[in-house]
């Protein structure tokens, strides 16, 4: 078993240096200095190359590269030129905005697909079921963003139950009320996030639930006069908790393309918003900063799944 | 009595060896030996048995034959020609002269297409008919398997396994090959339609002189079909002979293991029958160690009579006949 | 030579009589049979069409001028049918022009992202091995690098794009989940024994993994292919809602969402966003549920009779 998590290990690395190259390559592309930011990329093209060429950035191409990794290795991630100030500064602020609501909407994803998939895997062929699967099939179908641009309409515009920009309200004051404030603030965006990844849990425990009710061992169980209810909490969602759990680092990169558009739909202080308006402002250093720092999160996301998966006994009907 | 008939197919010493990989680094730490030194002669006409329980080796065997499966080492001779490397089999179209017969009729032929093209699909690979004879001779070849050319424009699903087996036989002959190898072509079909697809078979040999390498585990259906019988055990071949060598002067005693084995329908010597096999299979375990070297393989052959060799010891040989 | 070919005519007739159609064809009966279905699929073809036809007749550039009178025009206002925007532009012709572009971008991400997604499987698949392994590690990362920012990236160091460079840009990145499912059951296809008898017949690897393997794929492929169109038309759509995707003044239904995006137009002018919202919606639910029906017609046509 160490062997296969090492080799996963391992794996990583080539990955690793490839993401790097590939985005020192579309970097390279942008003008200026997306690096370091010492160059304005705004400025003419006769005075970017005079400036460029002060800066060592006509060197050979794996010397510049070689120097970015160095610097990376430093936690240099160069500075911005817009805010005239460190990149990982920067990000970091806005990183733990964009944690946080990642996290929740993991959460309620948790919150309510659980229980639905279980419910509806309960009453089988009844109404309810019915209900649940048309609900997966609209989530699933209809693109990310407009599930959020609408419910950001009904429920934070129309309805007013939610607020609808930020991340925390300017006159929450004191530790709780700030917490509040914040957790009021994600709800709406998390929440709508969470939908389109509750159908797949949705479903697969659905499944679930209907295989182990026809299953021999539940039928025993019941025989012996086990409750219906505790056959589901003891038996099968243990049985099933366990391959989610160990999906849950696939659910990474979905959460970050997802930041994109929830930030920018919510004026939510993210990453996400970060890097839009960075190529706006045609900030480089930000950007290419986010995209690296991006794939290296997905990266590691794949990982602990890779290994989480290879732990438990891949025999639990993981597909 | 030598068979004066030419020599379609020899293999010579043929090796098929399928690593293991293990380790951190998935390095090659041992092979397992599916085929181990098989060295045989087909003769035109013939009808050779590969006998063999299953992991015997004798499936992959017909599949280096055919062309399936690549050798590790040894050779293969068409007509005297070195055909071992895949370049010389291409060259003289090699899969026009010998064909293939596979075991199950529910895997061998593609769903998705009809009869018409599965029958021709050899055809046109390597003959170049116009649209009509092609049509022609594929309604011919369903004639020689007892079907009618209502056939045609039909999909395998509609066919009960019987008859799917004889469309496989009339896409093997397609070509008029000088060989087909049948894998145990009738393994898979309930006992009364045997009968039928091997008739058919016999049928269609005596018609072409083709011949055959027929595949099988069962004694019973090869005592039926063969003329020359090599019998397979642990990657080797441990004894070979005449249908008569085999069956009335068997020497090794896997052979005589599996003979005993035979399914007898007679029921008023049933308990003697029983009584055979029991001592059979004893005297096969008290035995083994002398009839398998070290290493559990197969002792190599010796030859007994003209057409009889046998993997036995020396003893075995002087002592009975 | 008459007798023989009159023979051969009878027996031709005789053959045809007993034929049965294939599995594609099965599923497309079956499919027919659903009248959910059918009525999604007609009122789907209907629309594209029209939108391709109307949108012939508005003349682009004109829409696209900014017009002070017609700032924010209420819906039903002479010729404002479904309003104007903060442009004085008129939401109408934006809409038809802009589904036009957007369900064209749609359908070639689809066809070259399935194309390429088809043969990447079957290759995968079928040779198996270290080609197999190397294009299972280029997957592998393809999945990890996030796909919008890059695009986001590329959009912006190209001097000029147009709809068809958007196109191929974007296929490099949606391939990856037809070419999973389509090697998962090509894996499962190259053991079995028709695939054997077809090398040992002397059939070419190329017309082996076209001509006989990928035809058992082949409902497979039409499902994923329309349940990929469903999830496609969000991806050029999602990327002009963010500002990125056509270029300025090409209309396309994201950027008429992101009308959305000013806090007064979401309510006071809903006009503006709300249509095409509605629309993207119909669009994506009527497409997934005629590849539900698929799937499901493939499933029921799936246990033929056996003997």
């Amino acid at each position: 078993m160490w062997k296969t998590i090492l080799r996963r290990v391992l794996i990583m690395i080539p990955e690793l240096i490839i993401l790097s190259v590939l985005v020192f390559i579309l970097s390279k592309q942008l003008p200026g200095d997306p690096f370091t930011g010492s160059i304005n990329p705004k400025s003419s093209p006769g005075q970017l190359h005079h400036l460029m060429q002060i800066n060592g950035l006509y060197d050979p191409w794996y010397q510049q590269y070689w120097n970015w990794v160095i610097h990376l290795f430093h936690g240099d991630l160069g500075n911005s030129y817009e805010y005239q100030e460190p990149v990982s500064a920067i990000i970091a602020s806005r990183a733990i905005n964009t944690f946080w609501l990642s996290l929740v909407t993991m959460i309620m994803t948790y919150v309510i697909g659980i229980p639905l998939g279980l419910y509806a895997g309960r009453h089988e062929g009844k109404l309810q079921d019915t209900l649940v699967r048309i609900y997966s099939y609209v989530t699933m179908s209809v693109p990310f963003f407009v599930v959020l641009v609408l419910g950001c309409w009904i429920f934070g515009y129309d309805l007013s139950w939610f607020p609808t920009t930020g991340s925390v309200s300017p006159q929450a004051s004191g530790f709780f009320g700030v917490f509040i404030s914040r957790v009021y603030h994600m709800i709406l965006p998390a929440t709508l996030g969470a939908l389109f990844a509750t159908s797949g849990i949705t479903q697969y425990l659905r499944s679930g639930v209907i295989d182990a009710r026809n299953s021999n061992y539940v039928k025993t169980a019941q025989a012996k006069g086990v409750s219906m209810d505790d056959i589901y909490q003891h038996h099968i969602l243990r049985n099933a908790l366990l391959p989610i759990a160990a999906f849950a680092g696939y659910s990474i990169t979905g959460l970050l393309g997802g930041s994109l558009f929830t930030e920018q739909i919510f004026s939510y202080p993210g990453m996400g918003l970060l890097f839009l308006n960075a190529v706006n402002f045609r900030d480089y250093t930000v950007m290419t900063a986010l995209v690296l720092l991006y794939g290296l999160l997905s990266l590691l996301g794949t990982l602990l799944s890779d290994i989480a998966l290879s732990v438990i006994d891949p025999r639990i009907r993981v597909e | 009595m030598a068979n004066e008939k030419p020599v379609i197919l020899e293999v010579k010493n043929l090796k098929v060896h399928f690593p293991i990989r293990g380790g951190f680094w998935n390095r090659v730490v041992d092979n397992v030996k599916a085929v181990d030194g098989v060295s045989l002669k087909i003769h035109r006409g013939d009808t050779y048995g590969l006998i063999g329980e299953s992991g015997s080796g004798k499936s992959t065997t017909g599949k280096v034959i055919v062309g399936l499966q690549e050798s590790t080492s040894g050779k293969m001779f068409y007509q005297g020609l070195d055909v071992t490397d895949k370049k010389a089999r291409k060259k003289i179209n090699y899969n026009r002269e010998i064909q293939m017969i596979f075991q199950d009729p529910e895997l061998s032929l593609n769903p998705e297409k009809r009869i018409y093209d599965i029958i021709a699909e050899p055809l046109r690979n390597f003959e170049k008919l116009s649209k009509e004879k092609e049509k022609m001779r594929v309604i011919n070849l369903l004639d020689i398997v007892g079907l009618g050319p209502d056939s045609l424009y039909k999909y395998p699903h509609q066919f009960s396994g019987g008859q799917r087996q004889r469309i496989g036989v009339a896409r093997a002959v397609a070509t008029n090959p000088k060989l087909i190898v049948a894998d145990e072509p009738v393994s898979a079909l309930d006992l009364s339609v045997q009968a039928q697809v091997l008739n058919f078979m016999k049928k269609i040999q005596k018609e072409f002189n083709i011949s055959y390498l027929f595949i099988s585990h069962d004694l019973g259906v090869v005592q039926h079909m063969c003329n020359h019988i090599a019998i397979m055990n642990r990657g080797r071949i441990v004894e070979v002979g005449t249908k008569d060598d085999i069956y009335n002067h068997p020497l090794h005693i896997y052979t005589k293991r599996l003979l005993a084995s035979i399914p007898e329908a007679d029921v008023n010597n049933r308990e003697a029958h029983r009584q055979n096999r029991i001592e059979v299979e004893k005297f096969f375990e008290d035995n083994k160690k002398d009839y398998y070297d070290e290493n559990g393989a197969p002792l190599p052959l010796i030859q007994v009579s003209e057409t009889h060799l046998a993997a036995v010891p020396e003893s075995a040989v002087r002592g009975d006949d | 030579m008459n007798e023989t070919d009159a023979t051969l005519e009878r027996l031709e007739k005789e053959a045809k009589e007993n034929s049965a159609p294939s599995s594609l064809r099965l599923m497309f009966n079956e499919f027919k049979a659903d009248k959910m279905a059918m009525i999604s699929l007609i009122a789907i073809v209907a629309f594209i069409l029209y939108v391709i036809i109307a949108s012939m007749f508005i003349n682009v550039g004109k829409s696209m001028e900014t017009n002070i009178m017609g700032y924010f025009a209420r819906p039903l206002s002479p010729g404002y049918f479904l309003g104007g925007d903060a442009g004085g532009r008129s939401i109408a012709d934006q809409i038809i022009v802009g589904s036009r572009n957007s369900i064209l971008i749609a359908i070639g991400l689809t066809i070259l992202s399935s194309t390429f997604g088809v043969c990447y499987g079957l290759f995968s698949g079928y040779f198996g091995g270290i080609a197999d392994l190397t294009m299972q590690r280029v997957y592998d990362f393809m999945m990890i690098i996030p796909a919008f920012m890059i695009i986001i990236e590329i959009v912006n160091i190209i001097p000029s794009y147009n709809a068809i460079t958007l196109t191929l840009i974007l296929s490099l990145f949606y391939w990856m989940g037809t070419s999973r499912l389509i090697r998962a059951q090509t894996l499962s296809e190259v053991n079995k024994d028709y695939v054997s008898a077809s090398r040992a017949s002397g059939t070419g690897t190329l017309k082996i993994i076209f001509k006989q393997i990928m035809p058992n794929l082949s409902s497979l492929i039409v499902v994923d292919t329309t349940i990929s169109f469903a999830e496609n038309i969000g991806v050029e759509t999602g990327l002009s809602y963010l500002g990125f995707g056509l270029p300025n003044g090409t209309p396309s239904l994201g950027t008429l969402i992101a009308n959305a995006n000013d806090a007064d137009n979401i309510t006071t002018y809903w006009w503006t966003w709300l249509p095409a919202t509605i629309e993207i919606v119909l669009l994506c639910l009527a497409i997934s549920y005629i590849g539900a029906a698929l799937r499901r017609a493939t499933n029921s046509t799936q246990r033929r009779s056996e003997d």
